[in-house]
């Protein structure tokens, strides 16, 4: 059988116009101007890794986008990533890269912990940034950023990719018209059986290669995978938690790590709903999962399906209420082969989204950064989730580390 | 019963309703406590467990039950039997996973020793009944919602409700009165939600339907398609585009004719018998009937 086809722009803005009330950020999605091909948008992307190659191949397809400048201080990746962008101009360090002004904008793939100096710099040298996620390790880092922001008038675009996922969308609009009730509670987990390890050629590069397992360049697994799922809650929720405790640690890839190889955090909303996340690294089975619980059903958000509590009413007796509400008497269409309760439905629930190719969130969320740049569109919005996120993950991995709980408060911010 | 059970009772004051509806639910589960072989508990886990080694004595209401279960067999010339179980699992429709190939005969022939309610011994002095074979099984599924729309009628008449319909997962359905708008209620007979195009329509009233087909449980093997009802003559199961619907007087005799009908050869034979109607449409949509004396 043959993949699906990937649904066309033209389709997904037709199918998903309705997305504006949710996510107010594919705004500049629909704007005729978004695909204009007048001036280049040039592009530097500082962080050619794993991730940075994906942003790298996701812009090459956008019209008028020019990658101008690739930038890694691990060779490796800059020659490849300098193979894959003909012509854009190497550079090991960000600070040359910015000082030759030769940018728009600047996709930064880094670790977390120089996301701030990073986009800062580049944001006063006029540059419009789009940061991976999360924003930073520290809260002053965070507001730092927010701060430069709004200093330099520059669109700082924070790379939560869920907040892109039309299946999430479709979760909300789902939400929204009371399928499930209200939401009582959010579940989610992120596992995976594998040490989270990059090969090293030189032990000398083992925390630049490694960064991940190190606690002053990483968040650890809430910041690189459940941050994921913090966003969506904050987002589906529409709120940010009140406060939030948790554990975590290492227990079983006792290999010198810093970072936890499994955690379990809680997050308490105001009005009343919890998220409880697991991230582990020595299971898989459980895969990721975020799930929307409410009295009336449930949603598998990374899914898009729909699991309603109770049994769907047969369409023939549906039918036939009308029919006799309206005083019709025609021939209702109800006996048949048993209707046997379906287990399978049970097991895969219904799909929100009808048609299952959907474009790829990384994707749409390069294509609103650099229509946002291009058309000098700020998504205050966007912004505010994705700051609201980094915060969570920050004040979680304090209530890890320091065992207690912890207020929203402590942010310092509304 | 692994399944919906929908009761439209209109023009009911709705607490009254809501309270006719808790005791037929009640009574529904009553049943299915003591009919379900997929409850440890049960009834008929009971027989099944205990009476290949000695005679189980039933109540008056497994009795009844049982013996005219024995009735509809010997009616039906054998095409209705509550003991087919063992060629079910061997055809692999009881949630087992199916075979690969299709099996053989000598294994069908090997089953088939142990499926026949003429193998069933009764003692009408204890009430009891026994296995005369051992590896013998009873299975209720194909009467249970039968005997279930026989009580939800009592309930219904009991409490007062003078217009009633209830369906039992679309297969199954009883009709108590008339249609609040006069004269009997119109039912279709289709092959699926999805596949709404009405094939057969029923004038019900004080009736119920029996309906049964592969298109919600049929399976493939070898790249043949069987429908869920296997004939306990000759072990095999039918074609599962078949699709089989009576009308009756009596819920249970209904089903019992719906799945006999499915695999008899001379249908109308058979429903000569009973106070009952047939239709049997094949995998083309043609529709055969027997007996049938009014078509809306």
């Amino acid at each position: 059988m043959s993949e699906p086809r990937p649904l066309s722009r033209r389709d997904f803005l037709t199918q998903v116009s309705w997305v504006a009330a949710a996510a107010p950020w594919f705004v500049p999605l629909m704007t005729t101007s978004a695909y204009a091909q007048d001036e280049p948008i040039r592009v530097g992307l500082v962080g050619v890794g794993s991730r940075g190659t994906k942003l790298l191949l996701h812009l090459q397809t956008i019209p008028g986008v020019v990658v101008a400048a690739v930038c890694d201080n691990y060779s490796p990746n800059l020659v490849d990533a300098a193979r894959r962008a003909d012509g854009a101009r190497r550079f090991t360090d960000y600070r040359a890269l910015l000082d030759a002004q030769e940018v728009d904008a600047l996709v930064i793939a880094t670790p977390p912990s120089s996301h701030a100096d990073i986009s800062c710099a580049a944001m006063r040298t006029g540059c419009d940034v789009f940061c991976e996620k999360v924003m930073a390790l520290t809260i002053e880092d965070c507001d730092r950023m927010m701060r430069v922001r709004q200093e330099t008038g520059r669109r700082l675009q924070i790379g939560f990719q869920r907040l892109f996922d039309v299946r999430y969308v479709a979760a909300i609009e789902a939400v929204r018209a009371g399928r499930i009730g209200p939401i009582t509670h959010m579940k989610a987990h992120w596992h995976r059986n594998d040490d989270w390890r990059r090969p090293v050629r030189d032990p000398r590069l083992e925390r630049q290669i490694n960064w991940r397992l190190y606690r002053d360049l990483s968040g650890g697994p809430i910041a690189e995978l459940a941050a994921h799922q913090i966003v969506t809650s904050n987002w589906i929720l529409g709120e940010r938690p009140s406060r939030m405790t948790g554990f975590g640690g290492v227990n079983f890839w006792k290999d010198g790590r810093e970072t936890h190889d499994n955690a379990s955090v809680m997050f308490e909303y105001p009005g009343g709903a919890l998220l409880t996340q697991t991230s582990l690294l020595s299971n898989r089975r459980d895969g990721v999962v975020e799930q929307v619980i409410g009295p009336e059903g449930s949603i598998e958000l990374e899914a898009g399906r729909y699991f309603p509590e109770a049994v769907p009413p047969s369409p023939a007796i549906v039918q036939l209420l009308r029919d006799l509400k309206m005083g019709l008497l025609r021939t209702v269409p109800l006996g048949g082969p048993s209707w046997v309760t379906p287990e399978g439905s049970e097991a895969s629930g219904s799909y929100l989204v009808d048609d299952a190719r959907i474009p790829s969130p990384t994707q749409l969320e390069l294509e609103v950064f650099v229509n946002s740049v291009r058309t000098e569109t700020s998504l205050p919005e966007l912004l505010n989730e994705s700051y609201r996120a980094s915060l969570a993950v920050v004040l979680a991995n304090r209530a890890v580390d320091e065992g207690r709980v912890v207020a929203w408060a402590e942010a310092g911010s509304p | 019963m692994g399944t919906r059970l929908d009761v439209v009772m209109p023009d009911v004051e709705p607490a009254h309703g809501r309270a006719v509806f808790q005791s037929i639910a009640d009574e529904v589960a009553r049943l299915e406590g003591r009919l379900s072989r997929f409850r440890r508990t049960s009834f008929v886990t009971r027989i099944n467990l205990e009476a290949g080694d000695r005679p189980v004595r039933l109540d008056e209401e497994m009795w009844s039950l049982l013996t005219r279960c024995a009735e509809l067999h010997r009616r039906t010339s054998g095409a209705f039997d509550v003991t087919v179980l063992p060629l079910l699992q061997l055809w692999g429709f009881t949630g087992e996973h199916p075979p690969d190939k299709r099996p053989s005969a000598a294994e069908i022939l090997s089953v088939r020793d142990r499926v026949g309610m003429e193998k069933l011994i009764f003692d009408a002095t204890s009430a009891a009944v026994r296995f005369s074979v051992d590896g013998m099984k009873i299975d209720f599924g194909a009467v249970g919602k039968g005997l279930a729309l026989e009580r939800v009628e009592v309930i219904l008449r009991e409490s007062g409700i003078a217009s009633a319909l209830v369906n039992f997962g679309d297969s199954s359905i009883l009709v108590v009165g008339p249609h609040p708008l006069g004269g009997p209620w119109p039912i279709g007979v289709r092959r699926s939600d999805e596949d709404p195009t009405v094939l057969h329509t029923w004038a019900t009233m004080d009736t119920a339907i029996s309906s049964s087909g592969g298109a919600n449980q049929s399976m493939t093997i070898d790249g043949s398609s069987y429908g869920h009802v296997v004939d306990p003559r000759t072990g095999v199961p039918t074609d599962a585009g078949v699709l089989v619907s009576v009308l009756a007087t009596s819920a249970v005799e209904a089903e019992a004719l719906s799945t006999a009908l499915t695999v008899l050869d001379s249908p109308a034979d058979v429903l000569r018998n009973f106070d009952a109607q047939g239709v049997a449409v094949d995998r083309d949509d043609r529709v055969s009937s027997y007996g049938v004396r009014r078509v809306v």
